[in-house]
């Protein structure tokens, strides 16, 4: 492949901070692809029965059963505001490590491993508004194509769960106080 | 001749039988055994010349007790009779490698007890790494040669100033290596590489020694307090180590002293005991633990002289022994404490501790010394079936003077080899050499934890596979039945890796006879414990959790229950009082009784205390069982004066908080004047819920069949609402609030007329209410895991797997009540119902 020439000169100062390039697994949610550090990743597995877990986020699917440990499931059109859709024979869950434990998200497709040089990684870019970008960790470009690497720490972190447990829990408060 | 080989025996035989009985101040009967024995010698073939050599020698040992100029005339006469015994095995096996081999050792060692060590190999002393060389040439089977150096060594000792550490390393290799020489080790090849290892850590001892030549000092080591803190050079992570590895030493050490109280001729216990302060020792001297190394020393050498029989393991000695690992304990933590950074402080008492060790009569009264008694020959030959117990009976009644063995052999009821073999096991079992039968290794338990998760999804997974309809349609019948096959082995899996959860719980009743030793020391009581069922296994996770109410329960019983001996004289028991600890499997369950033969409860005290703290109105009404139970009741505590192990009236009622947190109940039984019996009742593991399915709408729950009062369908006129939502339902007088689990849950597609579903009836007292499902789907044993990193949710104690693989959410009825309470507005509390009614 040629050297495109619009391509921009490599240019530190606009590397994500920290991140360093890689391998990523690459992921389809509607027709936006996205990027997992490869190393964060445990397996790739068929869709499975999920069991509803009550009082929990929408985003949290609920849990399943790997091989005899139960591990949550996150949907990640759930957590992003994406609309629902149908599960196809290509919907798959993605274990990760995330945080000391094992989760699940679910994905519509999984794409491929792609490696991403630390220079073709730019920083996130802010849009203002509603539109979070705390969880994306960078922007990698590679073979023409833009992928969003996430961070999954913060997609699944621990805070957001329990923000929104405590969110359903507001009113123990209240009782206990009694 | 053959009647001349017959009287030699006889000869040989009484002379052994007198020299074991001797007064070794009879000088007569050593002077007639001299000259039986010197005439025998005549009479014997030339050719055997090595019995000819032992006879030999045993008439010189029986001229130096004669001249009383020997400086341990006892061993000598030992070492005499051994090897007449020797002597005699040979005449009666006429030939033969092992009698040979006998005659051989008997030799040796009584040439040892004579003081010239070359009488039977002429090697001088020799210095360790001529020992070591000599050792590399040498197999377990060269007992001549590992005889030689074992004379060597102990040449070596006698003669030069060692280090002391050297001198007993190098003494207990010329032990080992005696053993492996008479015949007694249980493994030779082993012994010989531990004696490798001996002498090898003797040979560092002399090294290490070099620089300071410290002198061999067994002197009291009073001048030294100074430089206490770990070794520069220490490692942290060896210590951590070495200290994880001495606690459970110390545990085995203890446990073995304490069944030594009972039976101070364990010899097993002893070794034990022993082998722990040696493995102290050495570990601690690598790692520059001069303190601890000290110490153990002290403590080993006290061992070896009870493994030695030259004294007693009871009275004093054995306190002795248990301050030592006392000591070693406070010790180690002194360690530890050190790792974490602090001063290390040496323990209080710690110089007196090494001084009575030094001796240990200074404190000891007695300090008898008597043979012990060994298993009798004739219980190992029906032991190993040789003979029936009736042989041996006659052999015993008509023996004479004549060794059991030799009359057995005479009647014709066991064989010449068979009484050699069972008297090489006597002797093994003297030496405490029995081969270990079990062996050990360390799994971590998050691995087992796993291993036992994969088990039963391999179950799950096998049990889909069988239900398969190409598999249960199936025209090839071949198919099936390995189907099937599979099936009995997974199952058999299954069992083996539950099994691996479960524990004895000896090592938690052990600890609870250290306990009952000390309170009833401290108490001034004297009390025997009597141990049951102690291999009775319990979920790991399950002992942790009852040891504290055991100690409670146990300290209970010593300070409270068992009267002062005074007290149980005048009541017409014996002095000692005795706690029961027993264990046994019921249904299910695992039941713990701790019983003792004491006071009993006094319902009037309880009555009266429970009274003055306005616990109940007045005791009449009340059965006995009910008054025993206030001693739960939190503060609750009868005893008369508050001492340093209990009376301060908290105990009980965290005993009862434990138990019944782990799903378990604890009944009282007692009779005044008799004693106390409390029952334990848990659950053998706390890993598996009995629990009910139910479903609601599409979800299944699984509610635990301990906290489900009873279910039922109500009929449409027992049902009532306050202020149009809160509902309650009239259940045989009482009116209960109705909970929906759907609404609750948010569980689409569920039955939402009572009158259609089931009611299920959770909950106890003010909690009581009836849930909402749709169906009873069966009564199903469910192994409990967490939600992983979901973290906790309200009203969920957390996952199992269901038969078909999926999760099922095991629900917390306290919290679904308590959750309903908080959120919801369409379940009245309680008090709402007044006025309904």
């Amino acid at each position: 492949m040629a050297i495109n020439p619009t391509e921009p000169v490599v240019k530190p100062a606009s590397h994500a901070p920290g991140l360093a390039g890689g391998k990523f697994l690459t992921f389809f949610l509607a027709d936006e692809e996205y990027g997992l550090e490869i190393l964060k990743v445990h397996e790739i597995i068929g869709m499975l029965p999920v069991t509803r877990v009550p009082r929990t986020p929408a985003f949290i699917r609920g849990v399943i059963n790997l091989r005899g440990k139960i591990i949550p499931v996150v949907d990640l059109r759930q957590r992003f505001g994406m609309p629902a859709a149908e599960q196809t024979n290509e919907t798959c869950i993605i274990v990760v490590q995330a945080r000391g434990a094992q989760m699940g998200i679910v994905v519509d497709r999984v794409s491929e491993v792609l490696d991403v040089a630390a220079q073709d990684i730019e920083p996130a870019p802010q849009f203002g508004g509603d539109v979070r970008t705390d969880y994306i960790l960078g922007i990698g470009k590679a073979q023409g194509r833009v992928e969003l690497l996430l961070d999954i720490d913060k997609v699944l972190s621990h805070q957001e769960v329990a923000a929104a447990q405590s969110a359903a829990n507001a009113s123990n408060v209240q009782n206990a106080a009694e | 001749m053959q009647q001349v080989h017959e009287e030699i025996i006889q000869t040989v035989s009484r002379a052994r039988l007198q020299l074991s009985e001797l007064d070794l101040a009879d000088q007569a009967t050593v002077a007639a055994i001299g000259r039986a024995l010197e005439e025998t010698i005549q009479e014997l073939p030339p050719r055997l010349t090595g019995l000819i050599d032992l006879l030999t020698l045993v008439l010189d040992a029986l001229q130096a007790i004669y001249q009383g100029d020997s400086p341990d005339a006892p061993r000598l006469a030992r070492a005499a009779a051994e090897g007449l015994a020797a002597a005699e095995l040979y005449l009666l096996s006429e030939g033969g490698p092992e009698p040979e081999v006998a005659l051989e050792a008997a030799g040796q060692a009584l040439g040892c007890a004579l003081g010239h060590p070359t009488a039977f190999s002429p090697a001088g002393p020799l210095s360790l790494d001529d020992a070591a060389a000599l050792l590399l040439q040498c197999g377990p089977a060269d007992t001549i040669e590992l005889g030689r150096v074992r004379d060597g060594l102990q040449a070596l000792v006698a003669g030069e100033p060692l280090p002391s550490v050297a001198a007993a390393l190098a003494v207990q290799a010329a032990q080992t290596l005696g053993s492996i020489v008479l015949g007694r080790a249980a493994n030779p090849a082993r012994a010989l590489a531990e004696v490798g290892h001996l002498i090898q850590s003797a040979m560092d001892a002399m090294e290490r020694s070099v620089p300071d030549s410290t002198p061999p000092a067994p002197a009291p080591a009073e001048a030294a307090p100074a430089s206490d803190g770990l070794p520069a050079d220490a490692d942290p992570a060896l210590l951590a180590e070495f200290i994880l590895e001495s606690r459970e030493y110390i545990e085995a050490a203890e446990a073995a002293l304490l069944s030594l109280e009972t039976n101070p001729e364990d010899d097993e216990a002893v070794n034990t005991v022993f082998r722990v302060f040696h493995t102290v020792k050495g570990t601690s001297a690598f790692l520059g633990l001069r303190r601890i190394s000290e110490l153990a020393h002290g403590a080993e050498s006290l061992l070896s002289r009870v493994r030695d029989h030259e004294i007693r393991f009871t009275g004093s000695y054995a306190d002795l022994a248990l301050r030592s690992t006392d000591m070693l304990r406070e010790l180690i933590q002194a360690v530890q404490n050190a790792l974490g950074g602090e001063p290390m402080h040496l323990p209080a008492g710690y110089a007196e501790l090494l001084r009575l060790l030094e001796d240990p009569e200074t404190l000891a009264a007695n300090t008898t010394r008597d043979d012990l008694p060994l298993p009798r020959l004739g219980d190992l030959l029906v032991a190993q079936g040789v003979v029936t117990r009736a042989d041996v009976e006659a052999a015993a009644t008509d023996q004479g003077n004549q060794p059991l063995g030799l009359a057995l052999v005479k009647s014709g009821a066991a064989s010449i080899a068979d009484v050699a073999k069972a008297l090489r096991t006597q002797q093994r079992l003297a030496s405490g050499d029995a081969p270990a039968a079990e062996s050990w290794v360390r799994v971590r338990t998050d691995r087992l934890d796993k291993l036992i998760d994969m088990v039963g999804e391999l179950v799950i997974a096998h049990s889909m596979v069988a239900q398969d309809e190409t598999v249960v349609d199936t025209i090839h019948h071949e198919l099936s039945r390995k189907v099937i096959h599979a099936g009995k082995i997974v199952r058999e899996l299954q069992d083996l890796s539950l099994s691996m959860r479960m524990v004895p719980l000896k090592a938690t009743f052990q600890k609870m006879a250290r306990l009952v030793r000390d309170v009833a020391h401290k108490s001034g009581k004297q009390v025997d414990l009597i141990v049951e069922g102690e291999d009775t296994e319990i979920d790991r996770h399950m002992v942790d959790v009852i040891n504290d109410p055991l100690i409670h329960m146990i300290r209970n019983a010593v300070d409270h229950g068992i009267e002062p001996p005074d007290v149980r004289v005048q009541h017409g028991k014996p002095p000692a009082g005795v706690v029961r600890l027993a264990a046994y499997h019921s249904g299910g369950n695992v039941v713990v009784e701790i019983e003792d033969d004491g006071r009993g409860l006094d319902r009037e005290k309880i009555a009266s205390k429970a009274l003055a703290r306005g616990l109940i109105e007045s005791d009449k009404g009340l059965s006995d069982n009910d008054v025993f139970n206030l001693i739960f009741e939190p503060g609750f505590s009868t005893a008369d004066q508050v001492t340093d192990v209990s009376g301060r009236g908290v105990g009980m009622d965290v005993v009862k908080r434990n138990v019944q947190a782990l799903r378990g109940r604890i009944d009282i039984a007692s009779t005044p004047g008799k004693g106390t019996r409390f029952s334990l009742r848990l659950p053998l593991t706390l890993a598996i819920t009995d629990g009910m399915l139910v479903k609601v709408g599409d979800e299944r729950y699984i509610i635990p069949l301990a906290s489900i009062a009873l279910s039922f369908r109500p009929e449409p006129r027992s049902l009532s609402t306050v202020a149009g939502r809160g509902e309650l339902v009239m259940l045989r007088g009482d009116l209960l609030p109705v909970l929906r689990l759907h609404r609750l849950f948010h569980v689409p597609g569920a039955v939402e007329n009572p009158t259609q579903g089931l009611l299920v009836v959770v909950g106890e007292g003010e909690l009581r209410c009836a849930l909402l499902v749709d169906e009873l789907l069966g009564q199903q044993q469910v192994v409990a895991k967490s939600l992983g990193g979901i973290g906790k949710i309200q009203g969920v104690a957390g996952g199992a797997i269901l038969g078909d693989g999926r999760v099922g959410l095991i629900l917390d009825p306290a919290e679904v009540v308590a959750l309903a309470r908080q959120t919801d507005v369409d379940t009245p509390s309680v008090p709402v119902i007044p006025s309904v009614a």
